[in-house]
């Protein structure tokens, strides 16, 4: 007679891994008659005896909910398997013991494979395989580890036992009190049907009758069992009148309370306080009151970071692109005849100019990168989103909207997709919008340049006043939102499993770190060398022949320069009416990127050409080498300041510093573009003052203006023209009234 | 009257004002985590209860699949409000 044998568990506890350990190559892969869920078949030869062996589906369950479930459950009991081998997770049997449970229900020989006891001693939990036995009514208890094929011997032996000497276990499994006595009277029923009795397990269909299980009703009313099916509709009556619970749920919970004795009697936790070191922590973080401050502290410490740490780098790269590149092209462009020429104009104004603008940032944005990364790694971004969940519950919005918020930091259009978790249209249309206040990565190297020029080391307080800024902006755009035209429910709760916390792992970051800066750098050679391209040419072109030939046009007298130049007044109010500002925010539309790489383009025409010296190749990239060297010594001096230096900000408090390398007054080692920048808002903004308060309102404008063509599209796409058109139109009035705001009340404060 | 835990689950989760984590679930109800998210299981199961991941569709975008800016958050359960035309639908959690 053959024999077989199924494979029962949970997903994910390594059921498929020990079936291809038991099988080895011999199995068969297909589909499940009529479903397109897999089925694994396969050969198991102990001493002469061949033994089928099949993959059931993983499920949690033996109900009727789904596919799986009603596979694994019409497989055990039509085709009445010699045995099953019920693959558990032994590092958390809670969870895996639920299904055991239905299995014993079942009524046929089961064997219970601990896989993954590595795990679960790792975890410090010891299981008493003979405690765990004695609890299932002394069946089989193999302990296995299936990627590394351990246990297997003792599972075999464990499966020729059984065909041997079947063996049900003789356990009165989870059910007590009414449920109990309502199943015995509804067996004895059974078993006095003839067909019935041979067709199923009397207890197993008592106990489906009384969980209501429509499958099972409906194969019943085909067999015309209708007097069963009335007992069982009043067992079901008088255990929902005498417990006041649904029976399906009465039995659920009994069986759990099983689940629960078993795990007290044979599993050995670790010795620990009622606290873990964990839960310590997220008293502290995901605290009520300390939960928000501690979340917008760890954020403006991220942004300090990114600022300093990155700024040796920074200037780095700066020196690289903006001196050695730049020097060796001009003069390679001259030995080839192309000095004055509109190529090498081209080649420096636009295409360095442009594109390296824009690169110089790369460090700032790898070092933001690795302070979210870290942050995720770690644990603790779930912690955030449930900390923030309060906010935004506060606000009338799903704690989920926060989800997208986050995405939002990195890139809005991905933000907007992110909303597609929440069911409600509104909340989705609402959150999209809010997410284009969040201050996405492009954005930042804007912020940078600003706060290295024009506020030294409280750049960090900069950037992260900004980030800061488009939360709130958000959160009052949806409480307003919400209590006005989008009025609706309060949001429903939502429960999260908080991972523990961990030490994050130097690979993931890394990859992180790297996939979102590798962004940034396909975008510079794409899109930002285009455009870089595109406003070289425009910059070119004089706006009436009058003003001069092609390429040789003041910057100004271009037609970029007059079609920004009439659209400058707007910003007047603003403190940088400027036609500069207002053509790089102009083509920031396309990319927030080119707002840097604009002014740099912008700027590069009107500083002072670099000054010839007579070094040569060799020596020049000795000195990148050596500035190489000096930039990631800095860097270790910065991130091991970081932190005093970030306190010292606080007024009246001075920690002190540690200087590695003689400081040689970095504080006004500003970059080409910073120079130009403090000298082109002073002058707009009328005083030196007036032009760091312009800058502000500059960052302000930049932050909540606008968003790029990319994620307009989105929002096109997910919610239609009409919703595109009224964020563009918000987002511009709200961006402009904040940037004047910030001038005109800055102006009074401060001047 | 209600006694039963499974129960008491979904009713401490459905009063509930702002959101729950696991472990408070499990404090409030003197059960481990692991029963909780059992328990869990067998509410999406019954179609009361369903599982979000960190982000499931990306639409159009075409870094789909690639995109290094999606987070990887940990599972959350909702409710499924009545009426809903999901709720059959069992969602396999993430493996992760």
């Amino acid at each position: 007679m053959n024999k077989t044998i199924a494979l029962a568990g949970n997903p994910n506890v390594g059921k498929s891994t020990l079936f291809n350990a038991l099988t080895g190559s011999h199995q068969h892969v297909g589909n499940w008659p009529g479903k397109t869920v897999e089925k694994k078949d396969g050969q198991l030869r102990i001493g002469e005896q061949e033994i089928r062996v099949v993959d059931l589906p993983g499920t949690y369950s033996l109900t009727a909910y789904s596919i799986e479930e009603i596979i694994t459950r019409d497989f055990i009991v039509n085709e009445k398997p010699t045995a099953v081998v019920a693959v558990v997770n032994a590092a958390n049997l809670d969870r895996n013991l639920y299904l055991v449970t239905q299995l014993i229900e079942l009524d046929i020989p089961v064997i219970v494979a601990l896989n993954m006891t590595d795990v679960a001693r790792r975890r410090g939990l010891a299981i008493s395989l003979k405690g765990l036995s004695e609890r299932l009514g002394g069946l089989p208890v193999v302990e296995t580890v299936g990627n590394r094929s351990e246990g297997l011997e003792g599972l075999k032996e464990a499966i020729e036992l059984v065909i041997k000497y079947p063996h049900t276990g003789n356990v009165q499994t989870s059910f007590s009190g009414i449920v109990q006595e309502e199943i015995e009277s509804l067996k004895i029923k059974i078993e006095n049907q003839e067909p019935l009795r041979e067709l199923y397990r009397p207890g197993w269909l008592a106990t489906k009758l009384l969980e209501n299980d429509q499958d099972v009703i409906n194969k019943l009313e085909i067999l015309e069992a209708e007097g069963l099916l009335e007992s069982a509709r009043a067992a079901r009556k008088r255990i929902e009148t005498q417990t006041g619970e649904d029976p399906e749920i009465l039995i659920a919970d009994q069986r759990y309370q099983f689940v629960d004795k078993i795990i007290d009697s044979a599993v050995e936790r670790p010795r620990v306080t009622t606290i873990t070191r964990s839960e310590m922590v997220d008293n502290v973080v995901t605290h009520k009151i300390w939960g928000l401050p501690i979340f917008l502290l760890l954020m403006w410490f991220v942004f300090q970071f990114t600022s300093n740490v990155s700024g040796p780098f920074l200037d780095w790269v700066d020196l690289f692109i903006n001196e050695f590149i730049l020097k060796w092209t001009i003069r390679n462009l001259g030995l080839m005849g192309l000095g004055d020429s509109w190529i090498s104009s081209l080649i420096t104004d636009g295409v360095i100019a442009g594109v390296g603008g824009v690169l110089v940032f790369v460090p700032v944005l790898l070092f933001l990168y690795l302070a979210l990364g870290v942050m995720e790694d770690s644990g603790y971004m779930a912690r955030a989103a449930f900390v923030m969940d309060r906010v935004m519950r506060w606000m009338g919005l799903h704690g989920k909207s926060f989800l997208p918020m986050i995405i939002g930091f990195g890139c809005t259009v991905p933000a907007v997709y992110a909303t597609r978790t929440l069911e409600n249209e509104k909340d989705r249309k609402l959150t999209a919008f809010l997410a284009t206040f969040m201050s996405c990565g492009a954005r930042l190297p804007v912020y940078v340049v600003f706060g290295a020029a024009f506020f030294g080391a409280a750049s960090g307080t900069l950037v992260f006043a900004m980030y800061l800024l488009g939360i709130v902006v958000a959160l009052i755009t949806g409480f307003v939102m919400k209590n006005t035209v989008y009025k609706s429910q309060p949001p429903a709760p939502f429960v999260m499993e908080l991972p523990p916390y961990r030490i994050p792992r130097i690979k993931d970051v890394w990859h992180q770190m790297w996939e979102r800066t590798r962004g940034f750098l396909v975008k510079s050679g794409t899109v930002i060398l285009g455009v870089s391209v595109a406003l070289w040419l425009l910059m070119a072109i004089p706006a009436h022949q009058d003003l001069g030939p092609f390429n040789e046009v003041q910057a100004g007298d271009s037609l970029f320069g007059r079609i920004s130049g009439l659209l400058a007044p707007v910003f007047k109010p603003a403190g940088f009416g400027s036609w500069q500002t207002t053509g790089s925010l102009m083509s920031g539309i396309l990319a927030k990127e080119v707002i840097v790489s604009t002014m740099s383009q912008i700027y590069a025409g009107e500083s002072l050409p670099i000054e010839g010296n007579n070094t040569t190749f060799q020596q020049d990239l000795v000195s990148v080498g050596i500035g190489f060297g000096r930039a990631a010594y800095l860097t270790i001096q910065e991130t091991i300041n970081i932190i005093p230096r970030t306190i010292n900000l606080i007024p009246f408090v001075d920690l002190g510093k540690l200087d590695l390398l003689p400081s040689d007054g970095e504080e006004l080692d500003y970059t080409r573009l910073e120079g130009s920048l403090i000298t082109a808002f002073e002058k707009t903004a009328g005083s030196p003052r007036a032009g760091a308060i312009a800058a502000v309102a500059f960052n302000v404008f930049v932050l909540l203006y606008i968003p790029c063509v990319a994620a307009v599209t989105a929002m096109k796409q997910e919610f239609g023209r009409r919703w595109m058109w009224a964020q563009i139109s918000y987002t511009f009035i709200i961006a402009w009234s904040a940037a004047v705001l910030v001038f005109q009340v800055g102006k009074l404060i401060f001047i | 009257m209600t006694t039963s835990k499974l129960s008491r689950l979904l009713l401490l989760f459905e009063g509930s004002s702002s959101a729950i984590s696991v472990r408070e679930l499990a404090r409030e109800l003197d059960i481990s985590q692991g029963q909780v998210e059992s328990m869990m299981e067998y509410w999406i199961s019954k179609g009361r209860i369903k599982i979000s991941t960190s982000q499931d569709e990306c639409g159009n975008c075409s870094a789909v699949g690639e995109c290094p800016f999606i987070l990887e958050m940990p599972r959350t359960y909702e409710l499924v409000k009545e009426g809903a035309e999901d709720i059959v639908e069992v969602i396999q959690p993430a493996c992760k």
